[in-house]
């Protein structure tokens, strides 16, 4: 009986003891969720914090670089360096910023890398492509590139009509084109769906919203493509030889060997046997033939 | 009870002694100086190494204790003492140390059979300390080597400065065994042990980790069977400084073979202790020659190989001192990197007419070429041609000198334009007009400092929730759909139905039943079933009301009720068939009146 007693109070206490550890199991939980969800925005928040001072850091060195330019250009080329160091680490942490991009090109412009200015304001222009600022310092940089090659006009136009992505930066194409086509099932089950009273929807409004979905994102797609797989790229080093295979043992394709800042465009890519990878690039002027890969960046 | 206490007495005396004689005796051997040499093998092949560990304990000076000295055999040190201490405390609490150095001797004997080693003497404060001397038995290497070292060139001959590029074939025997299958090339590799072997001029590129290039091959032994073996081989330029025997530096390889191993959970793991192999290579065969003096040709810069060169330039016109870049390219089975660019200003041809600012550049190399590129200016107008411009070279095939030249470059120069500038005196202009500015092309806009604007990600990757939102909306459609139709139930849906389904059903009453009648029929059923009425309840009048509630136009329901009154005449009339009515004309106002309730 006192076993029995016994027993029946340990399982009460048991029981009692089991609701004190439910209720302090779901406040854990409630604890570890809040946690859960606060601690993102804890590691969002240190990380925004240490590329905003990156960034101060990087700003104030090219600052002063730019101040002393004239009178000590080491120092200053040290300085260039310094900030563009830094903001190649912010743009290393996976930030995709036009700002950023655009002020990497700067400094590199301003080291006389002209070749990775270029890379970096065409990228900024990916994603900023209507940004005068960007555009006029790409121009600046081109300026530099010791070998100008003119495309042929009516390339231009053609390149100009094919490439209506380019109109708008490609994150108003998205919002257009979610705009769009959730309008489009909106209005499609609003149609359909007619509740008690009948909604009159004009077929031409559907069609209207989804060809806009369709454009924009097409126009979304290709820059996001573009971004992530980059077709283009730009001579990195002078003296290279634009050869007619993937080999030192081809021929020149054309006299004179591209200098550093030239871009092209991508066609494909190849190892010679020594396992070196080699470009296929069309030159703006329409000419292809083959670099060494490590001769070159892609934007 | 006093002889037992008595006893008791004497024996924990007795014991207490006996303890303090051990501790002293321990103390004293803690202490002590001593000198023992142990090898690592008794027996070993004469590709072996035979590694001998002198230990001395406690010296009063850390001096290198000295090997014995033999014809059977080399005795050499390996490395610094490495050093070891440890520290015991009696009772009262003094501290004993007790410390050894542990030197390493590699044997390299001379021959084969039983060979003595020792023994090493410590000399240590006026005290000669020797270790017991031993015996080690050193047999023929086997017929099949596991080891082999070579450096290869491209020539038996070289010659001082010139850029060879040498090759470091380091060959292991592919170890086999049964179970385990062959060690793969990156395994056998790990068994080389860099960190006491030497490479000679190759060291550079074990520091970088260059990885060797690595291939299966077979070689015979002695017996003339094939063995299988991997090849790594490491590749490096070399200028060789001197005449005489090439000098590739210390060059000697160890390598652990295994001899049995079994397989853990990562890895293979010795099951046997492995042999120690150490193998040399053997560059006796290649001699290094001087270039001759005797033959040099003017424009020799130091280029030893077989070459040619071609020479570009461009622009191909232009005024006399505008720069034309000249692009040299040099192509040659040699290394490049050594050779210096022709020096032009000693081409008479080319300096008579044309301004050259800067003829010492390095070049780049690029493959088997090395451009040079240089201004030149033409001088005058007169300028047809940019002349050939040579190169010469010291051939080591031939063992002689050689010169090769470009082809002259055709030209077109013309006379420079002077631009004359007409010097305004400042402020001097007297209009009052607006001023227009200009802009300067030149130079950077400046950066964008809003950090906020920076920080902000303007990735355009398409992302998980991208395609959520994507695949969301026609799935959210659908559910609506679902939902509606649930909600809505049966008779709903059926009412539905016959509304989407009332002309069609009109235009099949129509058809079906030719009399004044049946026309009627369809008409006012179409209005009930447009209406979701009864199709029985719904007379002239009740149609005209349904049709207003709808907000059909009038006059297409004046027409309807025209109809209508037409159709009810004729049929109390009797025997009224199509002919008497207008059946496109009903047609044509069901319609109109469809148009306008589904607008609605």
């Amino acid at each position: 009986m006192s076993m029995q007693l016994h027993g029946y109070n340990m399982l009460g206490g048991l029981a009692k003891t089991g609701n004190r550890v439910a209720i302090h199991a779901q406040r854990r939980w409630l604890v570890m969720l809040a946690m859960l969800l606060c601690l993102p925005h804890a590691v969002m928040a240190e990380d925004t914090a240490s590329r905003s001072t990156l960034l101060a850091q990087a700003q104030e060195a090219y600052d002063q670089a730019v101040a002393m330019q004239a009178p000590n250009r080491l120092k200053a080329r040290t300085l260039f360096s310094d900030a563009l160091k830094k903001y190649e680490s912010v743009l290393d942490q996976d930030v995709q910023n036009a700002g950023v991009l655009f002020n990497a090109g700067n400094a590199a412009y301003r080291l006389g890398d002209y070749a990775k200015a270029i890379v970096y304001y065409r990228r900024a222009l990916l994603i900023e492509p209507n940004a005068a600022d960007i555009q006029q310092n790409l121009s600046q940089a081109r300026r530099q590139v010791t070998l100008q090659i003119e495309p042929p006009t009516e390339r231009k136009i053609f390149a100009s009509l094919l490439t209506y992505d380019r109109w708008l930066a490609p994150s108003v194409w998205k919002y257009l084109a979610y705009a769009a086509y959730v309008g489009f099932w909106l209005l499609l089950t609003l149609r359909i769906a007619r509740w008690r009273q009948p909604v009159s929807v004009p077929t031409a409004l559907l069609a209207l919203c989804l060809l806009l979905a369709l454009v924009a994102g097409r126009a979304f797609w290709v820059a996001a493509e573009r971004f992530e797989n980059p077709a283009a790229g730009v001579v990195a080093r002078g003296q290279t030889e634009l050869l007619k295979g993937n080999g030192t043992g081809y021929q020149r394709r054309i006299d004179e060997p591209l200098t550093a800042g030239v871009e092209f465009e991508l066609i494909e890519q190849r190892p010679d046997p020594d396992q070196r990878l080699w470009y296929r690039i069309r030159l703006a002027d329409g000419t292809d033939g083959w670099i060494l890969a490590e001769r070159a960046l892609l934007i | 009870m006093r002889d037992l206490f008595r006893q008791l007495a004497h024996r924990s005396t007795a014991t207490g002694l006996a303890f303090l004689f051990a501790l002293l005796a321990w103390h004293a051997s803690a202490a002590a100086q001593s000198i023992t040499a142990t090898p690592n093998v008794r027996s070993a092949s004469m590709d072996e190494i035979v590694v001998i560990s002198v230990v001395v304990s406690n010296p009063n000076q850390a001096s290198t204790p000295e090997p014995p000295t033999s014809d059977d055999y080399d005795l050499t040190l390996r490395g610094g003492p490495s050093k070891s201490q440890h520290f015991e405390m009696d009772s009262r609490g003094r501290r004993f140390s007790d410390i050894s150095y542990t030197y390493q001797f590699v044997l390299t004997p001379h021959k084969t059979g039983i060979v003595t080693i020792g023994p090493f003497v410590l000399k240590d404060n006026g005290r000669e300390l020797r270790s017991n001397p031993f015996r080690v038995k050193i047999t023929e290497s086997a017929e099949t080597k596991d080891l082999m070292v070579e450096v290869e060139a491209p020539r038996k001959t070289l010659f001082v400065g010139e850029a060879v590029e040498l090759k470091l074939h380091i060959w292991l025997r592919v170890y086999e065994q049964r179970g385990i299958g062959r060690a793969e090339a990156g395994y056998m590799l790990q068994r080389v042990q860099a960190s006491t072997s030497d490479f000679g001029i190759f060291t550079d590129l074990i520091r970088q980790r260059v990885p060797p290039a690595v291939k299966e091959a077979t070689r015979k032994n002695d017996q003339g069977k094939a063995v299988d073996y991997y090849r790594y081989t490491f590749t490096t330029t070399h200028y060789p400084s001197r005449p005489g025997q090439l000098a590739v530096g210390d060059i000697r390889i160890e390598a652990l073979y295994p001899t049995l191993l079994r397989r853990t959970v990562f890895d293979w793991d010795h099951a046997r202790p492995p042999r120690r192999l150490q193998a040399q290579p053997d560059v006796d065969d290649i001699v290094v020659k001087a270039v001759p003096l005797a033959g040099r040709p003017p424009y020799y810069r130091n280029a030893i190989g077989q070459f040619t060169m071609q020479a570009s330039a461009a622009p191909r016109s232009a005024a006399v001192g505008d720069p034309i870049t000249l692009n040299l390219r040099l192509t040659g089975n040699s290394p490049l990197d050594g050779i210096a660019a022709p020096k032009l200003s000693e081409v008479a041809p080319l300096t008579e007419n044309f301004e050259i600012t800067d003829d010492s550049l390095a070049g780049v190399v690029n493959g088997n070429m090395k451009t040079f590129s240089m201004t030149i200016r033409p001088r005058h107008e007169d300028v047809k041609e940019i002349p050939s411009l040579p190169l010469a070279y010291f051939d080591p095939e031939r063992e002689q000198y050689d010169t090769v030249w470009t082809d002259p470059i055709p030209l077109a120069v013309r006379a420079a334009e002077r631009i004359s500038v007409p010097i305004t005196p400042e402020g001097n202009g007297d209009s009052n007009g607006p001023t227009e500015l200009t802009q300067v092309d030149d130079g950077l806009l400046a950066n964008r400092t809003n950090i906020d604007g920076l920080l902000v990600s303007q990735g355009i990757a398409i992302t998980t929730i991208d395609r959520v939102l994507l695949a969301a909306c026609p799935l959210l459609f659908v559910g609506v759909v679902v939902f509606i139709r649930a909600r809505c139930g049966g008779a709903q849906m059926e009412e539905r139905k016959r509304r989407s389904r009332a002309l069609q059903e009109a235009e099949r009453r129509l058809t079906a039943d030719r009399s004044a009648a049946g026309a009627l029929h369809a008409m006012l059923g179409f209005v009930a079933d447009v209406s979701g009425a009864p199709r029985a309840a719904v007379a002239r009048g009740d149609a005209i009301r349904l049709l207003q509630q709808h907000d059909v136009p009038s006059d297409a329901i004046q027409r309807f009720d025209k109809l209508v009154n037409d159709l009810e005449t004729a049929q109390y009339a009797g025997g009224a068939t199509e002919a008497s009515f207008d059946v496109a004309d009903i047609r044509n106002t069901l319609k109109s009146i469809d148009r306008a309730v589904s607008k609605k």
